[in-house]
């Protein structure tokens, strides 16, 4: 096996412990070979829904340790205090009721606000007031923005007595803490989860299939596919000036798929480990890119945040039911939210105002004009623009900062000559063939798509052991030797 | 009973593959079959990572002491011989007169740095350190880096004062073969060179994937006179990313290089060829990802 059985002791003190350099993720081999124990073990107590749940429960809580280290002190602060103050807003009525919501409510954005806007906001104090407050060392917990917001979801559910307060911590805990998503989400709402706590674990031959694919089809996205994109989208971000109009718009539809396969396949892990485990996850990516406009693209990406803004911020300001100024007003300030959310800078504040912008646009054109929907020609226009506009969006996320996104963009504009093509696809077989099989997947008919499944989980039980272990070479034997941080990591 | 069953399948669906993959990680040899080699996966495997860990803490308190009695060699202590003629046309320039500064340390205490080639270059130098009685004292891989980040972070000025090296081997360029800005480049390189100075280097060209626009010749006339190593101009076998060499490319080039920093480097140290390869590597690697960490 490898292991010296001298140092046996010291090597299973090296694995629990935290190590910075290398925090936990689904997709890690190392992971997942613990996770392989921890499912043999799972199998023995599955029967006994409590033993069950505080296994789950303490397993999560040692992922999120090996992820972020001592955060996970921050994180039990968090559940600790959600649960308590819930249940006691719960009790209340009135203006007291109110007033408690909002400062539990406070409580939670308060960490969500130090965590993320910190750095930004010392920054700027050292640059304004000349102070030198020094934050290079700072380091801050993985995943905060999904539990907090799950945290509020609870709050507010809660609050507007749509669900009735968990009555013990440890079935709190679990939920907050679950382990395939608590890192990178889906955001999970109280009321599509907590009952899968009290119900009796079923994995049969489906779900177990159906959990397999789920996984592989996850690891060839994020660490085959979404990976070795990465490594051309990093060389043109390295020094943007270096390359031509034409590099630089093949590296944005590489950093389309890119993020797509790497939050998707993230996701896909997720799912697919939460199935072997018998519980049921949401999905968070509905095939975005086919997206005839920009308002059913944020109705397909990143679902379980889409909605959460919706259902918390959208709809409570007054949605789409109040003056239609108001109405575009709101849609604004949502995205504008939701690109801030990615950090306070220029870039993001544009990135959000332009899907604002583009949502806007979108609802004063179908009021204006009126349009066949199901004509094919028209839908496959849509998907283009949508798919484009999108795509150079994203540049936003990617550049180093707002004005090599700007210079990146004017550059692709007005300089492009797309005959480079030829001689383009000749020097990058490999990156052409790549982008090939990305829009493949990305863009396969939903009746191929369907087929496709029902063949695949028409295989026999047996042979994923070994469709397992090609998959995970093939990603040794292809996949970039530089390995990529998950995207979403960084903010 | 149902659900333990395919629980109890999914557990063994990914331990028995991980399995197998971790114990291929951990032989020796590779599998070669119909001619394609079947890739490791070193930085993936838990058992190789908690080895070199357990190493270092075993070795700990050895390397404490050894630091301690370590006497470091001055510039006035080392010998000093003048140039020899051509004796650098590796590096693709003409004759030059450089002095060579030989030191009368047959142990040295070796860092190797760089960017993502230096991860696959260290491990070959593990094996000449081995054979020639040198000390790796850490591989500093910092992945996607350019001279702009080991120029301008201080992690350089730090690692350097904490390991206390007599010899350093700088590999850097593979992510800046593109680069135009050749000035900017060049001011980097001066200043990394400054930070270099009083301490023995060989410093390592990339090996060009494809044409670069100036990189190499600006690390050049950066390092010191007779101390930069080009790599460009080797036809070595690429990994399937077809930008860096593989394993047996690796070899080639350490084995280049070592010919050359034995006999013709401004600092030259014996490098003699090891004659067992694929040596345990017992001292520490620093691994960054400069998309991460800027340091700067």
């Amino acid at each position: 096996m490898g292991i010296n059985f001298f140092n046996f002791w010291e090597q299973i003190k090296l694995l629990t412990s935290y190590s910075i350099q290398s925090p936990w993720l689904l997709t890690d081999y190392t992971f997942l070979f613990v996770l392989g124990f921890f499912l043999l073990f799972y199998a023995f107590i599955t029967e006994n829904i409590k033993w069950r749940n505080i296994y789950i429960l303490a397993f999560s809580l040692f992922f999120y340790y090996k992820s972020s280290g001592l955060f996970l002190l921050v994180l039990i602060g968090i559940i600790i205090f959600d649960f308590l103050i819930v249940k006691f807003i719960d009790k209340q009525s009135g203006f007291k009721k109110k007033i408690y919501f909002y400062l539990a409510l406070l409580y939670n954005l308060s960490f969500l606000f130090f965590f993320k806007y910190s750095i930004t906001l010392i920054a700027t104090f050292n640059a304004y007031l000349g102070t030198s407050f020094n934050t290079n060392d700072w380091l801050f917990p993985i995943g905060v923005t999904f539990y907090i917001f799950q945290s509020i979801s609870y709050l507010v559910d809660v609050y507007r007595k749509e669900i009735e307060p968990v009555k013990k911590i440890t079935d709190f805990a679990f939920y907050m803490t679950f382990f395939p998503h608590i890192i990178a989400g889906p955001v999970i709402r109280a009321k599509d989860f907590l009952h899968q706590l009290y119900s009796p674990t079923i994995v049969n031959s489906s779900i177990y299939k159906e959990g397999m694919i789920r996984i592989t089809m996850g690891l060839i996205k994020k660490l085959l596919i979404a990976d070795s994109l990465g490594s051309y989208v990093n060389i043109i971000h390295e020094s943007p000036v270096d390359f031509t109009g034409f590099e630089t718009l093949i590296s944005y539809y590489a950093f389309s798929f890119q993020l797509f396969f790497d939050l998707s396949g993230y996701a896909d892990v997720a799912i697919g480990v939460a199935l072997l485990l018998g519980f049921r996850i949401k999905e968070n990516f509905d095939r975005p890119y086919l997206s005839k406009n920009i308002s059913e693209f944020w109705k397909k990406w990143h679902i379980s945040i889409s909605n959460w803004f919706k259902d918390y911020v959208y709809i409570p300001l007054g949605g789409s039911k109040g003056k239609l100024v108001w109405s575009y007003g709101i849609i604004l300030l949502v995205m504008l939210m939701g690109g801030i959310l990615h950090g306070i800078d220029k870039r993001f504040i544009f990135l959000g105002l332009a899907h604002g912008a583009a949502i806007i646009t979108h609802r004063i054109w179908i009021r204006l004009v009126k349009t066949n929907s199901q004509n094919k020609i028209y839908s496959l226009i849509g998907i283009f623009i949508t798919f484009h506009f999108v795509s150079f969006c994203w540049i936003f996320l990617r550049a180093n900062s707002f004005s090599d996104a700007v210079k990146s963009l004017s550059k692709v504009i007005t300089n492009t000559n797309y005959l480079d093509l030829f001689s383009f696809s000749k020097d990058h077989i490999q990156l052409i063939m790549l982008l090939i099989i990305s829009g493949c997947i990305v863009f396969i008919p939903n009746k191929l798509k369907s087929y496709l499944n029902i063949q695949i989980m028409r295989l026999p039980t047996y042979i994923w052991l070994f469709i397992l272990l090609i998959i995970l070479q093939v990603i040794i034997q292809f996949g970039n030797e530089i390995f990529s941080p998950f995207i979403y990591l960084q903010f | 009973m149902k659900n333990n069953k395919f629980i109890f399948f999914s557990a063994l669906s990914l331990l028995i593959p991980l399995t197998l993959i971790f114990t291929y990680n951990n032989q020796e040899n590779s599998i070669t079959i119909a001619g394609i080699t079947f890739n490791k996966i070193e930085s993936q495997d838990p058992f190789n990572i908690l080895n070199k860990l357990t190493k270092i803490k075993i070795i700990k308190d050895k390397v404490v002491k050894e630091i301690n009695d370590i006497k470091l060699p001055s510039k006035e202590d080392s010998l000093k011989i003048v140039a020899k003629k051509d004796s650098i046309n590796l590096c693709n320039i003409d004759t030059i007169k450089f002095e060579q500064f030989i030191s009368d340390n047959s142990e040295e205490r070796i860092l190797i740095m760089g960017d993502s080639e230096c991860g696959g270059l260290c491990r070959q130098l593990n094996d000449y350190c081995v054979q020639n009685g040198h000390k790796l004292v850490l591989s500093f891989v910092w992945n996607s880096a350019t001279i702009l980040n080991f120029a301008y972070a201080d992690t350089v000025t730090k690692i350097i004062k904490k390991y206390k090296p007599t010899y350093i081997f700088l590999v850097v360029g593979l992510n800046e073969l593109y680069a135009k800005d050749i000035s900017k480049r060049k001011t980097a390189a001066m200043t990394l060179a400054k930070k270099l100075e009083g301490i023995r280097y060989s410093w390592i060209g990339p090996a060009n994937y494809v044409k670069d626009h100036g990189i190499n010749n600006v690390f050049l006339s950066s390092a010191a006179p007779g101390s930069f190593f080009s790599s460009k101009d080797l036809n070595l076998p690429k990994g399937s990313d077809n930008r860096h060499p593989n394993t047996e490319g690796y070899k080639i080039w350490m084995d280049t290089i070592a010919s050359w920093v034995t006999t013709s480097a401004r600092f030259p140290i014996t490098m003699n060829k090891p004659v067992k390869r694929k040596q345990e590597i017992k001292s520490k690697i620093i691994s960054l990802n400069a998309s991460r960490y800027r340091g700067y």
